[in-house]
């Protein structure tokens, strides 16, 4: 990718404050993109016949995504050459982000932790007990039959 | 972001009072930019950066819910979710968001027609994307899979409920198909008819068959065992055999299996007991004892037949569970899917506002294309496309997410 530009800030004309970036290189992105899309794939459909743990395609998966998202905000959106405003905008709200959803660990997906035997009577799920060994035996059968 | 600037020609006390008596004309105001950027880029980003935190609030929650969930998350094949469709629907935003950067590059070298080709490609793409979309959701709604009841046939629970739930809507089922012989006879003896009455009458007897005979081996028989067996972990197994065969979760299949081995031996001794029972009754016992005595050896009876064994034709869906009784006959009978309804409230809710903006984008490159699309319009295409980015970008996250999870 082009090394980041030394930006100018006497130019805020919309448009002209960039390189002149080819259009080879949103194609070479584009390539990528479907590259890392088929990897999404591949991984979610076969990654436990790989040998891969469930947990290890999850993390698989949300690093192709973020690889995906990094490549389309700095390369399709221009981030990589934009002057440093551009850490203004998007820093606190990707951290107020994060922190939203950390905020809601404790009480949504910790949520179980603290269900009595009644609360889990009415569960969803058939029996907790059994929850971790049926969801085994589900992966795997569900996954036989690709 | 503005700089007061007093202006010089004013005398000195005058300058002062400005800004005490806040009178106009005295000060002079003079636009100094802040951001090296142009005003409408300035307000994109900031409307992104809200955009940003609203999507991940709601990919958040999704995460959040998804992995803390009590018990087992529906699969993708569960509830009709098509892996490939997914995949297709990523690859097509991806070149969309390929083709409105050529746009942007096109005006930006006055090629005003390339431009408006590549958004007129652009526009193609969403709709397609759109139309995806909606094939897919047409998948689950043709399922009786809904956000929201009453549309949703979905139950949480293999309880009596449930089994409650599917008798009631198979005596519906077979009032209905009652209803219509009545309508096609018109008062007529059931020999008068001919040619296409006669056809008619036919199909809905045929009908009205097969549904009593899957309310006496189903549900009848179900509450039956659950009635008679007090093994609170059989009685489960029965109900969720129950929901297997309406609408089969490849999760339960092994459970069912076993449990449907292990109940064939009994027939016999059951069957056995119904008979004296039915025969212990006193001749002038009260006719609903005999009738619930009759039921109880038919339901026996109709466990024991195809329509009970019988598993349709056997062939799995393409990228779906097993054929169930829903699809067999084209019914909508309540559904048992643990989650489904979590499931159904988180996907329709994220790819919802998904293919809301979408649909924003796609209004907009619309009004796009009514205009020249040459280097004048370039910061207003780069600003067009900064938001299309960002769909893609939720697409993104939301593809592994919810189809591959």
């Amino acid at each position: 990718m082009t090394e980041p530009h030394e930006h100018d800030p006497d130019h805020p004309d919309g448009h002209d404050e960039h390189p002149h970036v080819g259009k080879h290189v949103f194609i070479a992105v584009f390539f990528v993109l479907a590259l890392l899309t088929a990897a999404s794939y591949v991984i979610g459909n076969y990654g436990l016949q790989m040998g891969l743990s469930k947990q290890l395609t999850w993390l698989a998966m949300m690093g192709v995504s973020c690889a995906k998202a990094g490549l389309v905000i700095c390369c399709f959106m221009h981030l990589w050459w934009e002057a440093s405003w551009k850490w203004v905008l998007t820093v606190p709200t990707s951290l107020m982000a994060i922190f939203l959803v950390i905020m809601l660990v404790p009480d949504i997906a910790c949520r179980k932790d603290h269900y009595s035997t009644e609360r889990w009577n009415r569960a969803a799920t058939d029996d907790p007990a059994q929850v971790d060994s049926v969801e085994d035996a589900s992966q795997s059968s569900s996954h036989d039959t690709h | 972001m503005m700089t007061e600037h007093v202006n010089d020609d004013l005398p000195v006390g005058q300058a002062d009072h400005g800004s005490d008596d806040h009178a106009g004309g005295h000060i002079e105001l003079e636009y100094q930019p802040a951001l090296p950027i142009n005003n409408g880029k300035v307000c994109l980003w900031l409307f992104l950066s809200t955009e940003i935190m609203f999507f991940a609030a709601l990919i958040g929650t999704y995460i959040v819910l998804r992995f803390g969930v009590a018990g087992i998350w529906p699969s993708p094949h569960d509830v009709h979710v098509i892996e490939i469709w997914g995949a297709l629907n990523t690859f097509v935003l991806i070149c969309s968001s390929v083709s409105i950067v050529l746009a942007l590059e096109e005006a930006k070298a006055n090629q005003e027609k390339k431009a408006w080709m590549w958004m007129l490609v652009t526009l193609v793409l969403g709709c397609v994307f759109l139309g995806v979309k909606g094939v897919e959701y047409n998948s689950k709604f043709s399922h009786g899979i809904y956000p929201q009841h009453p549309r949703s046939l979905i139950h949480e629970r293999a309880d009596v409920y449930y089994v409650a739930a599917l008798r009631d809507a198979l005596k519906d089922l077979q009032l209905q198909y009652s209803e219509e012989k009545a309508v096609i006879l018109q008062g007529r003896d059931e020999k008068q008819l001919d040619g296409d009455d006669r056809a008619a009458f036919d199909e809905a007897e045929k009908k009205l068959q097969d549904f009593t005979g899957l309310l006496l081996a189903g549900p009848k028989y179900t509450e039956l065992l659950i009635s008679e067996d007090g093994d609170v972990r059989k009685q489960e197994d029965a109900i969720i055999a129950l929901a297997y065969k309406v609408y089969p979760l490849e999760r339960f299949e092994k459970r069912v299996e076993s449990f449907l081995h292990g109940e064939e031996g009994a027939f016999a001794d059951q069957k056995q007991e119904a008979e004296e029972a039915l025969q212990g009754l006193a001749e002038d016992a009260a006719a609903e004892l005999k009738k619930a005595a009759q039921d109880r050896i038919d339901a026996i009876e109709a466990r024991q037949t195809d329509i009970w064994t019988g598993q349709g034709d056997g062939h799995k869906q393409e990228g779906a569970h097993g054929e169930g009784w829903n699809d067999k006959y084209g019914i909508k009978l309540p559904i048992h899917i643990p989650n489904g309804n979590m499931w159904a409230s988180t996907y329709f809710l994220l790819t919802g506002f998904h293919a809301l903006h979408v649909l924003v984008g796609l209004i907009a490159f619309a009004l796009m294309l009514t205009q020249r699309l040459d280097a004048n319009r370039a910061g207003l295409i780069e600003n067009v496309g900064l938001y299309w980015h960002f769909v893609d970008l939720v697409w993104i996250f939301l593809f592994p997410l919810l189809y591959l999870f």
